[in-house]
């Protein structure tokens, strides 16, 4: 479904480049949510907009469904929802009215975009504002907003780059709750998010980055049995006090 | 990719939506998208305060303005009390008759046109008397200021006074210098040589350069004018007679030389124009900046990205949007501003201009044209920015930058030239002024149209450019900054960001030097000599030492980046026989040119510009043959040929080369060397983009072929040197009849040789193998060489 071959991206910060992705490579199948984790700035929104075709890639490519993203990027993106923790919503537009235009802008037909907004509209409890102007809307009004945008167009593949930042705990539940709902319907899913708890809880398997590489990968068990560390949160401290070189010393790419 | 995800079955939920039919699909996305952003700009609180508040408040303030002048001038432009114009006349013709004649002329046409014959008998003009220099003296006549086609109502006409002056034939001032010192205002002198007074037939204006003079003169024009058009044969039927002839008007002036334009009163014509155009661009500046940099700022505009439409879309709708709020604005600042105009009756008060329907849809078409062309220069600035607040500095200096081609076209004596008629802004003042005075010329209009399009259209394709790339989508790249940080990296050539500045900046290198030197007025052969030595200095200086300093500072190999090789014997010599054999093709061309202008014009036109050109172009060579032949050779072929090869040829077309068809790349370096000859010179201007784009095609294709400038340089200075030469020894060519006289052109069969050995020398380019780029040497302190491009 997504495949991740050896990606990697440099900027260029003044007279310097800095390698934000260094040699990321991944298989997402369906049916499955892989938690792309790490601190900030560990080049994980770099890598989900590589794999959109927001980026062009310095070396190495992702594919979706067999269409890659530096060749045929429409085609990528018609497949993709993306749901991003800078996404904004249309200030002068109601919820409704950019639901709307966004069904047409992925050729959805007028009678799909009304069935697809009610579907949504129950789904993720956007009842009571969606005919309000999005200026008004909380927080936790706009992400859920921004996931129904993403949703619109049914993607089988879902890339939710922090969905929950700003989010109360009530919040962040209604998202990751869906985010379970979607895994269920056979979505292939990247997620990236800070909430550890929860994202060991919905996620299949997980790729840890630091500093643009890939330090570990695999399921929860097998995270386990590499650090020997409990959960996540034990891993991460690890990982940002420093002890990443022994982390990186042993990357085990299971595929 | 992993084969066994390839291989395993689709899951059967999913349903994946796909476009049945992604072409149609697209084309309605467009319009959508470009509703949307329409849409969301019109809720938006502060377009609508542009859009609406801003005339509101504009037109009252200014009609103020306006009053507030006419009182303060009130004395000159008819308001409040009326001034009395001093006229004179000098000529032979018998006092009565000229009584009549004047009366006639002065006064009496607007009175019979209002059926007010009895005003005729009561105001005619006195007795003209001998002035010779005395003191002005009571004879008072009365007549109106006001062109009658703008006169609406007859009761309130303002009148101004007039006094008429005989000048004697042996007064001690003739009426030239009575004008000329201030004594007379303007005056007419005719012979009637026994003629009736009806046929005074030619009539000599006297005016000077200065306001009331210019006043007093326009009056009596208008009045000329009247008698000859309008109602001529009704005025003479009133009169008792059948019919005269017409008055041919001629006009002296004296003291210094005015400007034709500076003949109206107050540039009304000119300003509705600037405060149209300016208010056009307060109405577009906002929605650019939210359409772009706000939406980035909002992080809308990444989600429209990851959505499968083109980033061209993207822009193209974001254009229509702003495009579609600046016309709003336009719309709605016409209609203020003309029902200002009309409520106030500035158009009456200040004199000079049309400000009906018809104008006011022509000046519609043209803001459209100019908000077309402003949007997307905004877009272009404002995709750069990564918030509000960066485009807001990015549009400040680019605001006050279009006053200055603004103010430019408020000058008076500006027309609309061929420099005039390309330069962006300018060109549409010039023809919304002109369209107010209703003195449009039709192919200056077209020029001054088409180019503002293909401007827009540039700006555009540019915007696309920078709004698509994700170096500024993303991350701090991509700023104006970086444009000029000296890369770290060593380049084969010039970046082409860093050929676009130098472009740039040679465009007022290119204006400053012409005005330098035209400040060297010195005739004599030393003073002619300095003169051309520092227009090849100033030709070295921009077109080859600052592409250096460039591409030093670039980084970039000098012997590639500029194509410094030795070239191939073949390329040299097909350099040599094009030198010596496009001239006279040039020339044919040159002549085909005024052929077209002739057609375009009409033949008046055209012999009066060929008479301007040949009179130019004789001043010239007079001065060319004062100096001595090695300055010449220096100043006009081979500085010019070497330096603007560097830089066209070296410079920009082996940077276009990096990123673009080879075609393409040629053309375009031929077009901006062909626009380049343009501006150089903006008497013998238009006449020669023709044959300068066509020789920098074939030193285009030359260069690209031998990956080397020099034949071209070759071809160049040859070329060069032929025409200035054949210029310089022509008296001595004719004389041995090797070539035709002054006024003569060049014979048919001449061409043809031309052609000929022409052919010879593509044909050799063109069967030549193209010779292979220099692989680059690797430098101990680079790092290892990038692609430049980004995109």
């Amino acid at each position: 479904m997504i495949s991740i071959h050896h990606l990697s991206k440099s900027f260029q910060s003044g007279r310097e480049a800095i390698l934000a992705v260094d040699d990321v490579s991944f298989d997402v199948r369906p049916s499955e949510v892989y938690g792309l984790l790490g601190p900030n700035g560990a080049g994980k929104t770099t890598v989900m907009r590589m794999i959109l075709g927001l980026l062009k890639p310095d070396d190495g490519f992702a594919e979706i469904n067999g269409h890659r993203s530096d060749q045929q990027p429409d085609e990528v993106k018609r497949q993709v929802g993306f749901v991003s923790a800078s996404a904004g919503v249309y200030q002068w537009l109601t919820g409704r009215e950019m639901l709307a235009f966004f069904g047409e802008i992925y050729g959805l037909s007028q009678q799909e975009i009304e069935s697809r907004v009610d579907e949504l509209s129950e789904l993720l409890h956007l009842g009571q504002f969606l005919n309000q102007g999005c200026a008004t809307l909380s927080t936790g009004q706009k992400q859920r907003l921004s996931l129904a945008r993403a949703l619109i167009h049914d993607p089988p593949v879902m890339i939710l780059d922090e969905p929950t930042l700003g989010l109360d705990v009530v919040g962040s539940q209604v998202i990751f709750n869906y985010i379970e709902n979607l895994k269920n319907r056979n979505k292939a899913i990247i997620l990236c998010t800070h909430r550890l708890e929860q994202a060991q809880r919905v996620c299949s398997r997980f790729g840890l980055m630091y500093l643009g590489k890939q330090v570990l990968q695999g399921t929860m068990g097998e995270l386990r049995s590499q650090t020997g560390r409990e959960d996540l949160v034990e891993i991460f401290v690890d990982l940002l006090e420093n002890r990443s070189e022994s982390l990186t010393a042993g990357i085990v790419n299971l595929q | 990719m992993t084969n066994d995800h390839a291989t395993s079955p689709d899951p059967p939920a999913i349903d994946v939506v796909e476009p049945t039919n992604p072409p149609s699909r697209r084309k309605f996305r467009l319009s959508r998208l470009a509703l949307k952003e329409l849409r969301e700009t019109l809720r938006d609180r502060r377009t609508i305060v542009t859009l609406v508040l801003m005339p509101l408040l504009v037109y009252p303030t200014l009609s103020l303005i306006f009053k507030t002048f006419l009182l303060t001038n009130s004395g000159m432009f008819g308001a409040g009390e009326p001034i009395v114009f001093q006229l004179g006349y000098a000529g032979n013709a018998p006092a009565e008759e000229v009584q009549k004649a004047l009366g006639f002329i002065g006064q009496g046409i607007e009175f019979i046109r209002r059926q007010k014959k009895e005003a005729i008998e009561n105001e005619l003009v006195d007795q003209p008397e001998a002035l010779a220099g005395n003191p002005p003296s009571t004879s008072v006549g009365r007549g109106s200021n006001k062109p009658l086609d703008t006169v609406a109502d007859a009761d309130d006409v303002d009148f101004a006074l007039q006094k008429w002056f005989y000048v004697a034939p042996n007064s001690r001032e003739s009426l030239q210098q009575l004008v000329e010192s201030g004594k007379l205002d303007a005056g007419v002198s005719f012979d009637l040589d026994g003629r009736a007074w009806w046929e005074i037939g030619k009539v000599n204006l006297v005016s000077r350069n200065d306001d009331l003079s210019v006043a007093a003169a326009d009056f009596l024009l208008e009045q000329f004018k009247e008698f000859n058009e309008s109602d001529r044969k009704l005025r003479l039927r009133k009169a008792g007679i059948a019919d005269g002839p017409a008055v041919i008007v001629g006009e002296t002036l004296v003291g210094p030389e005015p400007s034709k334009k500076s003949r109206q009163a107050f540039p009304l014509a000119s300003l509705v124009p600037l405060i149209l155009v300016l208010m056009t661009i307060t109405g577009a500046v906002y929605p650019a900046i939210d359409l772009t940099a706000g939406e980035r700022e909002r992080g809308t505009l990444e989600t429209l990205m990851a959505a499968p439409v083109p980033r061209v879309g993207i822009l193209v709708s974001k254009f229509l949007a702003v495009l579609t709020v600046a016309v709003l604005t336009a719309m709605l600042n016409l209609i203020g501003m003309f029902a200002t105009v009309w409520v106030f009756q500035l158009d009456k008060q200040f004199g000079g201009g049309m400000f009906n329907l018809t104008v006011m849809v022509q000046i519609f078409f043209l803001l459209m044209l100019f908000a077309a062309f402003f949007s997307a220069i905004l877009l272009v600035v404002t995709s750069f920015a990564k918030s509000f607040k960066e485009a807001q500095v990015y549009l400040i200096p680019i605001i006050i930058l279009s006053l200055g081609p603004g103010l430019m076209a408020m000058a008076p004596g500006m027309s609309l030239n061929s420099v005039n008629a390309v330069t962006p802004m300018v060109n549409i003042l010039l023809l919304a002024r002109d369209v107010i005075n209703n003195d449009v010329a039709w192919v200056p209009a077209t020029v001054a149209i088409v180019s503002t399009l293909l401007y827009a259209y540039l700006a555009i394709r540019l915007a696309a450019r920078i709004f698509g790339s994700d170096s500024i989508l993303y991350s701090g790249s991509g700023s104006f900054a970086e444009m000029f940080q000296r890369p770290r990296e060593f380049h084969r050539v010039v970046p082409i960001m860093a050929t676009i500045f130098c472009l740039v900046m040679l465009f007022p290198i290119n204006f400053a030097s012409i005005g330098l030197l035209g400040r060297l007025s010195g005739e004599s052969a030393a003073d002619l000599e300095a003169r051309y030595l520092l227009m090849a200095l100033f030709t070295f200086l921009a077109f080859m030492v600052l592409p250096l300093i460039v591409a030093k500072h670039q980084n970039t190999s000098i012997h590639i980046g500029f194509g410094l090789r030795f070239p191939k014997l073949i390329y040299i010599l097909a350099g040599v026989l094009l030198g010596i054999s496009l001239w006279p093709l040039v020339m044919s061309l040159t002549s085909g040119w005024h052929e077209v202008y002739g057609f375009l014009f009409g033949s008046e036109k055209q012999d009066a510009w060929h008479d301007r050109l040949v009179e130019t172009t004789t001043q010239q060579v007079a001065r060319i043959r004062m100096v001595s032949p090695w300055i010449i050779a220096i100043a006009f072929s081979i500085v010019p040929a070497v330096c603007e090869e560097w830089f066209f040829r070296g410079m920009l077309l082996r940077s276009l080369l990096k990123s673009n068809s080879v075609w393409k790349a040629i053309v375009t370096s031929a077009i901006i060397f062909g626009s380049f000859h343009v501006l150089s010179n903006s008497v013998i201007a238009l006449d020669r983009l023709v044959p300068s784009t066509l020789i920098g095609l074939m030193l285009g294709y030359l260069a690209y072929k031998s990956d080397s400038i020099w034949p071209g340089a070759i071809l160049h200075s040859l070329n060069n040197a032929i025409v200035v030469f054949l210029a310089y020894y022509q008296p001595k060519l004719s004389e041995l009849s090797w070539f035709p006289g002054e006024e003569e052109s060049i014979p048919l069969w001449w061409v043809f040789v031309g052609l000929v050995v022409a052919a010879m020398g593509a044909a050799l380019a063109w069967s030549t193998k193209r010779v292979e780029a220099l692989p680059m040497q690797p430098r101990e302190d680079s790092v290892p060489m990038v692609e430049t491009n980004r995109h």
